[in-house]
């Protein structure tokens, strides 16, 4: 890669890293294997800069890179992987720290394919047509499977979450 | 809690979480030797072809070891004749040619050649080995004419109704770190101008010398010669 080429590809990877980063964290729960699925991203951007700049929307295409390769390193690691059925006890942290672990913990407990699916949707505030294509699955697939995740996201938190979390620091 | 309820949650969530520059720095790095990785893996491609261009010289018409003219036989005294339709290649090898195959988009092989290297596993506690495919097809390959007369003349060369099989060792030590490296070749190169080389290797990732994983190369002569004169190659 040229040196003006590289330079213009870490001004974009400094641009969307933090981007990428937050979805990778709650899609995989985990700061260092957020960290790890981002620089994987980033790599492969490298690989394919030269396309990837005259791309429509280049950050687009990094974050389906991203997802897919959730997706992929999940189901290698899927013996591995345990939900984590514990919420830590809020008291003894930090408002906004304890509505991370609680929030983190709960989307653990949905698939990984759900879990991007609610990122993608409710973070990146990605529509259901998008989604559907970087997850390979159809619209309608995307639409019921973001209803029943964030019914099952309400259930695990229960029904004070939302006026507790209210009561942070930054409310 | 409602969609707005929950991206306000999401972005509360991961308040305070942002990229820093070790983040990216260690993006380019994989990045660069991705990159690297990418056109080392090419390159071997390329040296195996090159390989095998530098065996069908050598065992061909040029050279010291060129047969005598009037022992070549013409492509056009040669009647083609369909691929040898042997019995159906046990599982362990149907898995390996699957596993050749399978990155190759349909008929990538009827229009020339394919280049494929893997690391298999026999699955039978031996360990993996690497296993390096060249898949051709040119009627029109000169090898046709004279390799009638070089099979008589090479040990491990034997002609069958569909063509001519060869099985010999390989020198894959070509770096000379490592000389407890092995491999096995196979060749079958049919009337009709398809040609399947197969090397076995006793180690993985042969072309920078090892490491060796295994006692033998992980295909026996056998088992080399049923796959490279398998038909199934060529039916993508």
């Amino acid at each position: 890669m040229r040196q003006g080429d590289r330079a213009q590809f870490e001004d974009f990877a400094q641009a969307t890293s933090g981007e990428l980063l937050r979805a990778a964290f709650l899609m995989c729960g985990d700061r260092f294997l957020a960290e790890d699925l981002v620089q994987d991203t980033l790599a492969r951007v490298y690989g394919r800069w030269s396309k990837v700049r005259d791309a429509e929307n280049p950050v687009a295409y990094a974050r389906t890179i991203l997802v897919r390769l959730f997706i992929s390193t999940t189901r290698k690691r899927s013996s591995t992987e345990r939900p984590t059925a514990d919420i830590p006890d809020q008291a003894c942290l930090d408002a906004d720290v304890a509505l991370r672990h609680t929030l983190v913990a709960a989307l653990r407990q949905l698939s990984a394919t759900d879990r991007a699916i609610v990122v993608q949707r409710y973070l990146v505030g990605l529509d259901c047509r998008s989604v559907a294509r970087d997850l390979d699955l159809s619209e309608q697939a995307v639409r019921s499977r973001s209803s029943r995740a964030l019914a099952r996201v309400r259930e695990i938190l229960g029904p004070d979450f939302l006026i507790t979390s209210r009561s942070g620091p930054h409310e | 809690m409602n969609e707005h309820e929950m991206t306000a949650l999401l972005e509360r969530a991961t308040q305070g979480v942002h990229g820093t520059e070790a983040l990216v720095a260690g993006g380019v790095r994989r990045g660069q030797r991705r990159v690297r990785r990418q056109r080392a893996t090419a390159l071997a491609g390329a040296a195996a072809v090159v390989a095998l261009v530098a065996t069908t010289a050598m065992l061909g018409p040029f050279g010291e070891k060129a047969p005598n003219p009037d022992e070549r036989v013409a492509a056009t005294d040669v009647k083609p004749k369909p691929a040898e339709a042997g019995p159906a290649l046990p599982p362990k090898l149907e898995r390996l040619q699957q596993q050749v195959m399978a990155p190759v988009p349909a008929r990538l092989v009827a229009d020339g050649t394919y280049v494929g290297t893997i690391e298999f596993d026999p699955r039978d506690g031996t360990g993996l080995g690497t296993v390096q495919a060249i898949v051709t097809e040119d009627p029109d390959d000169p090898l046709l004419s004279t390799w009638a007369g070089r099979c008589a003349q090479l040990e491990g060369c034997s002609e069958t109704a569909g063509g001519w099989v060869l099985v010999e060792p390989s020198s894959p030590d070509v770096l000379g770190v490592n000389p407890d490296l092995e491999g096995t070749r196979g060749f079958y190169l049919g009337r009709d101008g398809r040609s399947v080389n197969l090397v076995a290797y006793n180690g993985t990732d042969p072309q920078m010398g090892g490491p060796v994983t295994r006692e033998d190369p992980v295909l026996s002569r056998q088992e080399l010669v049923q796959l490279v004169t398998d038909p199934t190659w060529f039916d993508s």
